[in-house]
């Protein structure tokens, strides 16, 4: 016959196996979780705390920037082009150099995806106007000056010149000028849950 | 009946009691052992528990902060930011890709022989890597086109030069050949010849001046500030060449 002191004492061991292997090393585990989920969300939240004081700089530094150099910026690349008044300025340029004006219309829009692909270049929306002159050839450089030193670029896509009588000539041209293309979308921040 | 008398001087002894022995209260090491570990595991349960407790609290405070942060973030002004960069790498793209055609005339004017006269222009930009200009050239004789040729050459805004359709035309020896003619034979004659030439655009790059704003159409003269392209834009390359026109430039030929 087995002692009773004896019985209790292996049901007391039995019983501490038992709390240890049921509950202790279990909590243990999930404590270990909680622990390593604990540095994830620092390590997160780290993060998320960089990216915000580098915004917040960023902002400040745009922010600093005068804003007459903002608004030069946004003449220089608009978000969209006045296909009115970008003939209307080439109009007033022909005038100043002493030209005829026979014809300016817009051509095309066109965005320089493909562009960007091949050069690597920021791509940006292109508007496209054709532009028909006379005059000398002076009155025509006169009327190139001018075209670069306007305050949004107007790039000379094509030129051609071809005498007419006497010392005129006629000078067709694409000139494009450049709109600003967003960026595909930044993705939004993913909230997490526990 | 005779009583006994019980009064003897011998003590009367009582029953006898057995001696008691002390019980031996031994511990052994296996009743030992068990109470330590049945302590000890319901110690380390509630140490546990406590632990599981403040580390789901230590959770709960890092996940709060977190959403904090994130709700912190503001994504209109991630956007502003992005679209003002963009767009301040877009304008110093333009502007380091902004050609002077004027100064590309010029550079043309000077490489120009006088015997030589442009019977036509044109000129067409490919990307934003160079210009492709042909032209149609009329001269005097084959020497001159030669000589035009070399001058176009040694250029060294001109990267590559090609003349092409190589045309006599002895206007005067055919007004002879008619029939009835009484012109005299004269050996003035004309040479036709198209050029291609290609410049690279970082050779007619444009010079950035202060630049006369077009404001409803009237030309006002007021520049922008200098310090102003500086604050936007950055490394922005301006070495274009800007030729001046000399006495040697044959603008009239052109």
């Amino acid at each position: 016959m087995i002692p009773s002191g004896l019985f209790t004492q292996i049901i007391m061991l039995g019983l501490a196996i038992g709390i240890v292997f049921a509950y202790v090393q279990p909590a243990f585990s999930t404590i270990g979780e909680i622990q390593d989920d604990i540095s994830v969300y620092r390590a997160e939240r780290d993060k998320v705390s960089g990216v915000n004081q580098q915004l917040q700089q960023l902002l400040d530094n745009m922010l600093a920037i005068p804003a007459q150099d903002r608004v030069a910026l946004l003449t220089y690349i608009p978000d969209t082009v006045d296909t009115v008044a970008v003939p209307r300025d080439l109009q007033s340029m022909a005038e100043s150099s002493g030209l005829i004006l026979r014809t300016v219309a817009p051509v095309q829009t066109t965005n320089m995806q493909l562009d960007a692909e091949r050069s690597a270049t920021v791509p940006t929306t292109r508007y496209a106007f054709q532009i028909t002159v006379e005059g000398s050839y002076q009155q025509i450089k006169a009327f190139l000056l001018l075209v670069e030193k306007n305050n949004y670029p107007l790039d000379i896509q094509t030129l051609t010149m071809q005498p007419l009588e006497g010392s005129f000539m006629t000078a067709t041209m694409q000139l494009v000028t450049h709109a600003h293309l967003p960026r595909p979308e930044v993705a939004a921040p993913v909230n997490r849950r526990r | 009946m005779v009583d006994v008398p019980n009064n003897s001087f011998i003590p009367k002894r009582g029953p006898v009691k057995k001696a008691r022995r002390a019980r031996s209260r031994q511990v052994y090491v296996f009743t030992f052992v068990s109470y330590i570990l049945i302590f000890a595991s319901l110690v380390a349960s509630l140490g546990v528990f406590i632990y599981r407790q403040v580390v789901d609290r230590q959770l709960d405070a890092e996940i709060a902060a977190l959403n904090a942060e994130i709700a912190s973030f503001s994504q209109a002004d991630m956007e502003r930011v992005t679209a003002f960069n963009t767009r301040l790498q877009q304008a110093k793209e333009r502007l380091n890709a902004t050609v002077s055609v004027a100064s590309l005339l010029n550079i043309i004017e000077q490489s120009t022989i006088s015997t030589a006269q442009f019977a036509s222009f044109s000129l067409e930009r490919e990307q934003d890597a160079r210009l492709v200009v042909t032209a149609q050239i009329e001269t005097d004789s084959f020497d001159s086109v030669i000589f035009q040729r070399e001058v176009m050459k040694q250029n060294p805004s001109i990267a590559n030069i090609e003349v092409t359709d190589l045309v006599i035309k002895d206007s005067t020896l055919q007004e002879l050949l008619k029939p009835g003619s009484s012109q005299i034979f004269s050996p003035q004659s004309q040479v036709n010849f198209s050029t291609i030439l290609t410049v690279d655009l970082g050779t007619v790059g444009y010079n950035p001046v202060p630049p006369e704003v077009f404001e409803l159409g009237i030309i006002t003269d007021t520049p922008l500030p200098a310090e102003a392209d500086d604050a936007l834009i950055d490394d922005v390359s301006t070495d274009g060449i800007e030729v001046e026109s000399g006495p040697d430039v044959n603008s009239e030929s052109i």
